[in-house]
């Protein structure tokens, strides 16, 4: 029985209620070492008989296994896989090694556990106890804490235990804690009295008490290592240490009174904490122990076998044992154990004890951690890769081989999402590199990292310096590097000093493959567009857009030629190539890419009035980033909402705006999605309702990435010269028009007719309305040419030519309505009054209030996906998508999903 | 790995330290860590970064078991 832990254990029979109600939940027991964590989640397991138990432990010399504590959790309930979205359950077979695949986008592997849990836990509710959570191997501890937050609804309880002073790479922060201090006096005293036989002086007791503040472990140990006659009080008792290397020294003391054999054994366990017995009785055999010394070992209660499995009485015996050893004792230990391994399947866990075992390079340890590190890879372990490249990096003589490892070691931790050190990895591999190339590639890997999480101009120059590093060894590389270069250039704005990247490789020969002229062309638009030199910028990218490239291209360029098309707004083709990259991204089941295609996508259809797609698509992408945690993604899809929100001039874009302003003040925009999120920002905020004119053109005033002026142009003009700015109004135009002429895009120049009549001064209004709308008959941008109907039937009705007016007014009217565009609708409604026609009232748009992902969820049943292909297209579990359907039945007042596609419009 | 695995390295460590070497302090941390036999080369700049260059195989623990006697201490 436990003693004195009844408030601990309510904690502990709660948590398991919840999972037995269906309202999942995680709690970390956190405590110093000895202080009873384990014996805690013991008494959980016995009190969870009714329910599933699944259990795993993070084991020290297992952090560079990735997902072994995670397979250890769950291998027992594999079989239930099929209950998991397909392409999450092959992710999650191949994170375990069971079949040779490439795991792809990691997040899948965290996926398929959160789902396989849910699955078990609706047959039977599930307890999983992961002890010594701050050992777990990184990917386990990532996909581990990935269920822990997201078990709302699940019934499953998930329980970690964690040391107090080493909460290793574990991050705790917002996980339920239960903090288990040391037992009270009495509790305290009655452990002592199990202890020991003998009588206890006072004052002994009274020493114990405090120098454990009743720890259960230090209370055992420290008990037992007193002499009797240091426990009855007439010796003096041992020198005090802080309780952890006081617990340590008891093992310790224990340990040398062993046998030479005894304490070779117990070496190599502690050397090997995974515990195969048959493995550390074969390595400490070849270290000179018998039969004689595990018997020996055993004896003296520092270890226990079980089926097998050898046991340390507890991890301070570990960390005691070895920490003592000499360095040439620990090697020897590796050595031995990596030739017990040999011939096994357990190749990494051989690989890393033979780089523990030798003093300096050795070519067949470098080998054996290069394989590792490459299974790492394909498992989605990234930390695990990185760290087996650094390694064998550390063991190689030749600088240029050295360089290499390490750079593949940068490129697995950014992967993991560990910028800082893929930074310092990158490093230290430019010391050694002095391959042109491979410079070039660490210095674009530096950049990376520096306009993703710090500067984008710095980052700017990194990826020049690279394409100028490259520029003789490799033209072709360099011109890819420049053309990247330039296109973060022209998202934001041309960096001080530094030279146009066109400048840096000489154009390709014309006779050259397709794709290296077609990146010779992006090179020069984007440069052209940094200069605001349109035709230049309209030549050069048209002629890489009708360049075909095979699929083989560098993915930089199939990239960048999808986002050069908002440059020039050519709408049309924005969406289909960011379809084509959707497409393929839920292929592969790149998350990330996934993420990029919907973001992006969105933006066109802001612009065509393809707005509820926009908001879909949107909506997505902003379930996905939280679902996935990948916060720092957030701001674009939720501004993409506010914008919809406020062209439609819905109740609520205001309560958008507001959403939005908290987010990003907690993650900040990064990199280039940083200059589009603060230009749509300023739209959004312009076109909130009841605003002054000043506020509106202070929002607009803002507005600094072309891209989004231009979408945003007729509200710029129309703005400021609502707010007395005709100086503004004319100054923007003309810069509007300077585009329209240099790329001919049929939007602007049908904006700029638009504007030239709305400020009218001379011109003749209604002759440039109409030129505007036959501009606009070619442009896909549906709102703006709205809008132009709108203004050209306010001008008519306002000379008293009723019946003309009402055919634009109607036009208009029809336009708004379908785009739920409210407040414009109102006015055109107004002005078809005002000509004589009695407007019918515009079908009232039925206010719902489904969440995003209610909405989400709904759009797709809509499209006719079953629950499962929802879950996988949502990356959530296909209970959580019932869970939302059945929420969006009850506020809809319907019972079936036949019901919910037949509705008429799209209720979100 | 465990702490206190044996760890020799040859090649580039790049060490990120707490307390960026103030005043006098990174010239001396430079210069008693390149008196460990092994090391070519040492780097500390404000940010506390440290890079270190071994020609011959340095014991990744004698690194570190130094920079805590001078008072640094590693945070990655």
């Amino acid at each position: 029985m436990l003693r004195g832990r009844e408030q601990e254990q309510e904690r502990l029979r709660s948590l398991l209620d919840r999972a037995r109600r269906g309202d999942g939940a995680a709690l970390l027991v956190r405590g110093q070492p000895g202080v009873g964590k384990s014996a805690l989640l013991a008494q959980a397991v016995a009190d969870a008989e009714d329910l599933i138990v699944l259990r795993t432990r993070g084991v020290e010399s297992e952090a560079p296994l990735p997902f072994a504590a995670l397979h250890r959790l769950l291998r027992t309930v594999v079989d239930r896989l099929d209950a998991v979205p397909p392409p999450q359950a092959a992710a999650l077979r191949a994170a375990f090694g069971d079949t040779s695949d490439d795991v792809g986008d990691r997040h899948l592997v965290f996926l398929a556990a959160l789902n396989l849990l849910s699955a078990v836990g609706s047959e039977r509710p599930v307890l999983a106890v992961v002890d010594d959570a701050h050992w777990l191997d990184d990917a386990s501890a990532a996909a581990l804490q990935f269920a822990a937050r997201r078990l709302e609804g699940e019934s499953v309880a998930l329980l970690f235990a964690v040391r107090e002073d080493e909460a290793g790479s574990f991050d705790t922060r917002d996980l339920d804690v239960l903090t288990v201090a040391g037992v009270d006096e009495g509790a305290a005293a009655a452990l002592i009295a199990d202890q020991v036989a003998v009588d206890i002086a006072p004052q002994v007791r009274a020493e114990l008490l405090e120098v454990t503040a009743g720890n259960p472990l230090g209370l055992l140990e420290l008990t037992r290592a007193l002499t009797a006659e240091q426990l009855s009080g007439q010796q003096r008792l041992p020198d005090r240490l802080p309780l952890t290397e006081g617990v340590e020294r008891a093992f310790l003391d224990r340990y040398r009174r062993l046998p030479p054999g005894a304490q070779t054994i117990l070496l190599v366990a502690a050397a090997d904490d995974a515990g195969r017995a048959a493995t550390v009785a074969r390595a400490a055999e070849a270290l000179g122990a018998d039969a004689a010394a595990m018997d020996a070992a055993e004896e003296s209660g520092l270890v226990a076998e079980h089926d097998g499995v050898l046991t340390l009485r507890h991890p301070l015996v570990r960390s005691a044992i070895y920490g003592a050893a000499t360095s040439t004792r620990r090697r020897q230990a590796h050595r031995a154990l990596a030739d017990a391994l040999a011939g096994t399947p357990a190749e990494d866990r051989r690989a890393w004890h033979l780089a523990a075992s030798v003093d300096g390079p050795d070519e067949r340890v470098v080998t054996a951690l290069d394989e590792a590190a490459d299974r790492a890879r394909r498992r989605g372990g990234h930390e695990a890769a990185s760290a087996a490249w650094s390694r064998a990096a550390e063991l190689t003589t030749d600088p240029h081989a050295r360089a290499r490892r390490l750079f593949a070691a940068a490129g697995s931790s950014l992967a993991a999402g560990r910028p800082a050190e893929a930074e310092r990895l990158a490093r230290a591999a430019l010391v050694d590199a002095d391959e042109p190339l491979l410079r070039a590639e660490l210095l674009l890997l530096q950049g990376q990292v520096e306009w993703n999480t710090r500067s984008i101009d710095d980052g700017i120059r990194l990826v020049h310096r690279a394409a100028t590093t490259a520029a003789t060894a490799d033209p072709t590389r360099a011109r890819v590097l420049a053309m990247l270069a330039a296109s973060l250039t022209a998202f934001s704005s041309p960096v001080p000093d530094l030279p146009d990247p066109a400048t840096i490789v000489p154009p390709p020969a014309p006779d050259a493959p397709a794709a290296v002229r077609v990146t010779g062309w992006l090179l020069d638009g984007f440069a052209a567009v940094s200069r605001a030199d349109w035709p230049g910028a309209a030549a050069a990218l048209r002629r890489a857009w009708d360049t075909p490239v095979g699929p083989d291209a560098p993915p930089q360029l199939h990239h960048n030629l999808a986002i050069a098309t908002m440059h020039l707004g050519d709408d049309v083709r924005g969406i289909e190539l960011h379809d084509l990259q959707l497409l393929h991204a839920r292929d592969v089941g790149a998350v990330n890419m996934v993420e990029h295609a919907l973001s992006r996508g969105a933006i066109f259809r802001i612009a065509t009035g393809a707005w509820s797609d926009a908001a879909s698509a949107a909506q997505e992408a902003l379930v996905l980033d939280r679902n996935l945690g990948l916060d720092e993604l957030v701001p674009l899809p939720l501004v993409e909402l506010a914008v919809v929100s406020a062209l439609r001039g819905e109740a609520h874009a205001p309560r958008r705006l507001e959403e939005l302003a908290a987010v990003t003040e907690q993650h900040p925009p990064r990199g280039v999605a940083a200059p589009l999120v603060a230009g749509l920002t300023h739209w959004a905020a312009a076109r909130q309702p009841g605003l002054p004119p000043g506020t509106v053109l202070h929002h607009l005033e803002q507005i600094q990435l072309p891209v989004v002026r231009g979408m945003a142009a007729l509200d710029r003009i129309e703005g400021a010269a609502l707010a007395g700015r005709r100086d503004l109004a004319e100054e923007w135009l003309d810069e509007l028009s300077l585009f329209a002429d240099g790329t001919g895009m049929a939007w602007a120049q049908a904006a700029v007719h638009h504007c030239r009549g709305v400020l009218g001064g001379g011109a003749d209004v209604e002759a440039e309305l109409r030129e505007a709308l036959e501009w606009h008959a070619r442009s896909p941008r549906v709102p703006a040419r709205a809008r132009t109907q709108l203004a050209l039937g306010e001008h008519l009705r306002r000379h008293r030519r009723r019946t003309d007016a009402r055919v634009p007014l109607r036009e208009a009217l029809e336009t708004f309505e379908s785009l739920g565009a409210a407040v414009w609708a109102e006015r055109a409604r107004q002005e078809l009054r005002a000509s004589g026609e009695t407007a019918r009232r515009g079908a009232d748009l039925v206010a719902t209030e489904l969440t995003p992902q209610e909405s989400q969820v709904a759009g797709l049943v809509r499209q006719g996906l079953s629950n499962k292909d929802v879950a996988a297209r949502l990356f959530v579990s296909p209970r959580t998508v019932d869970f939302h359907l059945r929420n969006v039945y009850a506020k809809l007042g319907i019972t079936s999903r036949t019901e919910l596609a037949a509705l008429a419009s799209d209720p979100s | 790995m465990m702490r206190g695995t044996p760890r020799t390295f040859v090649g580039t460590v790049v060490l990120l330290l707490r307390e960026p070497a103030r005043e006098n302090g990174a010239a001396v941390v430079a210069e008693e860590v390149a008196r460990i036999p092994g090391v070519g080369s040492v780097e500390l700049d404000d940010a506390g970064t440290l890079v270190v260059s071994a020609t011959a195989p340095v014991d990744r623990s004698d690194l570190l078991a130094l920079l805590e006697r001078l008072g640094c201490s590693v945070l990655a």
